[in-house]
């Protein structure tokens, strides 16, 4: 007979903008391996660390030391440097690597050989764009593939269920995302032709734009000398750019937050939300199924299970564009419940790569704190490097969240 | 005579001219015939010409805005300013199939687009309509995007359009700036803007839906009639007939009115499922066969549009693009019942009816529906438009300058729009001359904020002209204020609130009939700035809403004079209309739209830049 699980734990590191999460759950009497916790690492990356936090190789000594030397998976939901670039650096990724989980879940989209066929001939003509467009804008990280050839390694899309039967036992995980090669044009057409152009070599010398003031666009166009009237829309052009830089960046950060692996993972009555970056073209057929809507026959057992999340690990570090007005709904009746939505925030205030939207979102926190407490890995206090949110996976008790103790700076070193 | 004449004729004098004929692109260069891209000539306001091309409303600018270069400004003249050669016609340049890589003929088929759209709206509006910016000229740049769109952009007074160079499965470049309803819907949201610049203020999203429908119902009708392109969508094989199959069917009733009736309607469904949706396909579909989305999904989905009031408590239809189907839906629905109408007499002759006549109705029904929507704008409430104001304006301005409505279709849109759960806001409006009467479809007048009465006023007197100027009443927003404060009660205003009168204007319209009406307008508008603990009487904070948060109201109307100064008209949206202030209110909190500094309902210095981006947004989050 299986041991059951008694407790379920996300910690989450103050890792700065990035993710970076510790899942572990706990048994009530000891596995086959004489341990009674299993834990998940989901995700290790960051591109600016919090004020006064962990750097990556800091954060590594730290799941090292939490993990007691031995992680049982490890999910990489998607190849940006904010997610994965933990797994690459080569200072903690060494510290990391010794960790060597039974498996390795990443997106489809990582896999050469699944990236490299499609099952007709649309996929077949965007599976190259999808490729290349990845391939400009991601990070690679060896210590994945090390990992994966040493145990298994799952590219997962929606649909599939991760039989973790022996390394968590009790614990199902089902895969929401990335959505399959059957959505490949509602995720690469939005950015096609800036793909396309890219590949080609072309895209550069279109949106690169000159160093200084248009001085010779204004000599040809703004007649007599450069002073004439297209000179103001040439200046309010240089000075409000309407060019495309940032959308086509976006874009391409787009792509790649669709390609996150969204897990919703269940241990007892506790359900955990692990999305990614996951947007809404990730999140639409999902929803759709929930909802029963666009023609889809409605998936009551999804909807039922993604309604009652106890956790939820805020998509895209707080994007309003990865948290959809749909999926929010489905939260609407907690609200003021006994059972609250908890929400876990890891970002570090900014812009998103859109460039006018703040990051976290003011509007989707406080829509998020409508529905639950939030809690946010900026909002601890200087020298804490982590915050826990825990459960026990039967009965009706609260979830609890508490930050981890304040860290003296002689742990690792910078 | 002319017609044939400028065709043939080369060099056009501009100073005698009213207006020239310019060869354009009929729909974009997708839509072909045998010789290549199928050619239009439409009518352009005469204007001098500088290179660019440059007239006095328009300015071509050639440049990138990703990499700055640019090209040089385009001339349509040879050497003399004031002469016009179209150098694209049939006759002269034969061959379409190189127009879309000729980046002189791309200039004019922007320039004169865009010059005819604006052409049309002043037309029915009998005056010149200013840019938001105050320059003269809106800025048009043809290549300055890389995207299969085009939007206008406030902030640099241009509307910018995208081009796809060549690439594999793309042999030609695609330009946005070739396809006329891109051109006509983007300059639609630059005129409007001039119009009525607080309709992208935070409000709730009928304005917004207005801003869009408009835009799409130019970009449609005004494609739509053009030469040639009705015939097609009724006739795509060139039968020379119509098949209205409705009418061979048997007949239910023998009651010749009701067969009358079912004729109409059966007529109606028939052109609204074949040729308009045909042509709201068409226009969808090319964007999206080059990978695009479709920039019209809302044409295609109020084509099918059902008429009821469904869509008001559907949540999906708070989104400013989904409500604006509604908007279009109410109109296309209105335009098939009028064309079906002026084809009443005609029967089918087994083969169906005629084409030409069939086409030539449903283009004059086009151009009538189009001009009494663009004679109502100046009749539009400045802030807070709601679409019941849009069938109130629609209806009270026809009335005014066509009041002989043979054809019923003033019935016929307000049939429509009732259908559709939208009654006029009678109410709302204070008319000297009982031209709008009240109806018996209007909704009831709003509750207001029960503020003790202004001890002050009194409606008692009746409308007081002494110490007015009436020169200065033409042109002046303090005289106007003027008039506004000796007549606060009869106008039902409440100046004790900030009021502001921020623009006056004359027009001169001519009615279909001939009628020549010329109107002073003046449009003011009022703000309450106040918080969610200290509302007005009546009106309700949203749940969740702090005591302590700072919110703004806003109201505001238009007044209208005749040509003597006299009052004739106030259509008035009341800042204390207390239904429609909660649920502003409660649509901003739900929506988080706040101003800068935190509070709701302020001016949040988004303006355009981010509601016009809405605006060519994917509709989920």
């Amino acid at each position: 007979m299986n041991p059951r699980p008694r407790s379920i734990r996300l910690r989450t590191y103050a890792v700065g903008f990035g993710d970076c999460l510790l899942l572990t759950v706990g048994y009530g009497s000891a596995l086959p391996d004489g341990r009674r916790v299993r834990h998940v690492l989901v995700d290790c990356g960051s591109v600016r660390p919090a004020p006064g936090g962990p750097s990556l190789v800091e954060v590594a000594t730290l799941i090292v030391e939490h993990c007691e030397g031995r992680l049982d998976a490890v999910v990489a939901t998607h190849p940006q440097p904010e997610h994965i670039n933990g797994f690459g650096t080569p200072e903690a990724s060494e510290v990391l690597r010794a960790l060597r989980p039974n498996v390795v879940i990443r997106p489809w989209t990582d896999s050469p050989q699944l990236r490299n066929s499609g099952p007709d001939e649309a996929a077949q003509q965007l599976l190259p764009l999808l490729t290349s467009a990845l391939a400009s804008r991601t990070e690679t990280a060896t210590l994945l593939d090390d990992w994966g050839r040493q145990g298994r390694a799952a590219f997962v899309r929606a649909g599939d269920t991760v039989d973790l039967t022996a390394e968590l036992p009790s614990m199902t995980v089902q895969v929401l995302g990335p959505p399959g090669h059957d959505r490949l044009p509602q995720l690469v057409r939005p950015g096609a032709h800036w793909f396309a152009l890219d590949a080609a070599g072309e895209l550069p010398s279109l949106i690169t734009p000159p160093a200084g003031p248009w001085t010779d666009a204004a000599r040809m166009l703004a007649d007599p000398g450069g002073v004439g009237a297209a000179e103001w829309l040439l200046r309010t052009l240089h000075a409000r750019p309407a060019s495309q830089q940032l959308e086509i960046a976006g874009a391409f950060d787009d792509l790649a937050h669709n390609t996150s692996v969204v897990l919703l993972v269940t241990v007892g009555n506790r359900t955990v939300l692990l999305p990614g970056d996951a947007q809404a073209a990730s999140w639409a057929p999902v929803l759709d199924r929930a909802q029963g809507a666009n023609a889809v026959p409605k998936d009551r057992q999804l909807a039922r299970r993604l309604a009652e999340v106890a956790v939820y690990k805020v998509g895209q570090h707080g994007d309003r564009r990865a948290t959809p007005a749909r999926l929010r709904g489905l939260w609407e009746r907690r609200i003021g419940s006994a059972r609250p939505l908890v929400s876990i925030l890891s970002s570090r205030p900014g812009r998103s790569t859109r460039g006018a939207a703040p990051l976290p979102d003011p509007g989707l926190v406080a829509d998020l704190a409508r529905l639950g407490p939030v809690y946010r890995t900026d909002a601890l206090p200087d020298g804490v490097w982590w915050l826990d949110v825990e459960a026990p996976t039967s009965g009706r008790d609260p979830v609890t969240c508490s930050p981890g103790p304040v860290v003296t700076r002689s742990r690792g070193g910078r | 005579m002319r017609r044939s004449h400028d065709r043939t004729t080369t060099t056009y004098n501009l100073l005698t001219k009213e207006t020239v004929l310019m060869t354009v692109l009929a729909q974009d260069p997708s839509v072909v015939d045998s010789k290549g891209p199928v050619r239009t000539a439409i009518q352009v306001p005469a204007s001098r010409l500088q290179r660019g091309p440059r007239g006095h409303r328009f300015h071509v600018v050639d440049v990138n805005t990703g990499n700055g270069k640019a090209s040089a400004p385009v001339p349509l003249h040879t050497e003399d300013p004031w002469t016009y050669a179209d150098r694209w016609t049939a006759d002269h340049h034969p061959d379409a199939t190189t127009l879309n890589d000729d980046r002189d003929f791309r200039a004019q088929n922007l320039y004169a687009v865009a010059a005819h759209t604006l052409a049309l709206f002043e037309q029915h509006l009998g005056r010149p309509i200013p840019w938001h910016s105050g320059f003269p000229q809106l800025f048009l740049v043809p290549q300055a995007r890389i995207e299969g769109n085009a939007f206008y952009s406030r902030q640099h007074n241009a509307v910018l359009f995208g081009w796809l160079p060549a690439l594999a499965g793309r042999p030609a470049p695609l330009y946005t700036a070739l396809s006329y309803d891109v051109i006509a819907h983007e300059v639609s949201h630059a005129i409007l803007d001039g119009l009525r610049p607080r309709f992208t203020e935070p409000g709730l999203p009928d304005q917004l839906a207005f801003h869009e429908a408009l835009a799409d119902l130019m970009a449609m009708l005004s494609v739509f009639a053009l030469e040639g392109v009705a015939e097609h969508l009724l006739d795509p094989k060139g039968a020379g007939h119509v098949p209205l199959d409705t009418d061979a069917a048997p007949q239910p009733s023998t009651d010749p009115e009701r067969q009358r009736a079912d004729r109409l309607k059966n007529r109606a469904g028939n052109l609204m499922t074949s040729p308009l949706l045909r042509l709201a396909e068409q226009l969808g579909i090319r964007r999206t066969a080059h990978g695009q989305p479709d920039p019209y999904p809302a044409l295609r989905r109020s084509v099918k549009l059902e008429a009821n009031d469904r869509w008001i408590t559907d949540a999906t239809f708070a989104e400013p693009h989904r409500r604006a189907e509604v908007l279009v839906a109410a109109f296309l629905q209105t335009f098939v019942a009028i064309w079906a109408g002026r084809l009443e007499p005609l029967r089918t002759d087994g083969g169906g009816l005629d084409t030409s006549r069939v086409a030539e109705e449903g283009v004059k029904s086009a151009r009538h529906l189009l001009g009494m929507l663009l004679r109502a704008l100046d009749y539009l409430p400045p802030v807070e438009l709601e679409f019941a104001d849009v069938i109130a304006a629609v209806v009270t301005a026809d009335q005014r300058l066509a009041p002989d409505d043979e054809h019923d279709y003033r019935g016929a849109l307000r049939t429509t729009f009732l259908a559709f759960g939208i009654a006029p806001a009678e109410h709302r409006i204070i008319d000297a001359d009982d031209i709008a009467p009240p109806l018996e479809s209007a909704a009831q007048p709003p509750a207001e904020a029960a503020y003790p009465p202004d001890p002050d006023t009194t409606a008692t007197l009746g409308l007081r002209y002494e110490h007015l100027n009436l020169v200065a009443l033409r042109t002046s927003p303090e005289e106007v204020y003027q008039f506004i404060w000796n007549n606060a009660a009869v106008l039902e205003i409440d100046v004790r609130l900030t009021t502001r009168v921020e623009r006056v204007l004359s027009s001169t319209r001519v009615g279909p009939d001939g009628l020549v009406v010329t109107e002073i307008l003046a449009d003011y508008i009022q703000i309450l700035r106040t918080t969610a603990g200290n509302l007005p009487p009546g009106m309700r904070a949203p749940a969740g809403m702090a005591a302590d948060t700072v919110v703004e109201l806003w109201g505001g109307g238009v007044v209208v004079f005749d040509q003597f100064g006299r009052f004739r008209l106030h259509q008035r949206q009341p800042i204390l209309d207390l239904d429609r202030q909660n649920r502003r209110l409660q649509y901003l909190f739900e929506h988080n739209v706040r101003g800068n500094d935190g509070s709701f309902g302020a001016s949040d210095g988004a303006g355009d830049q981010r509601r016009f981006a809405l605006l060519h947004q994917e509709v989920d989050e």
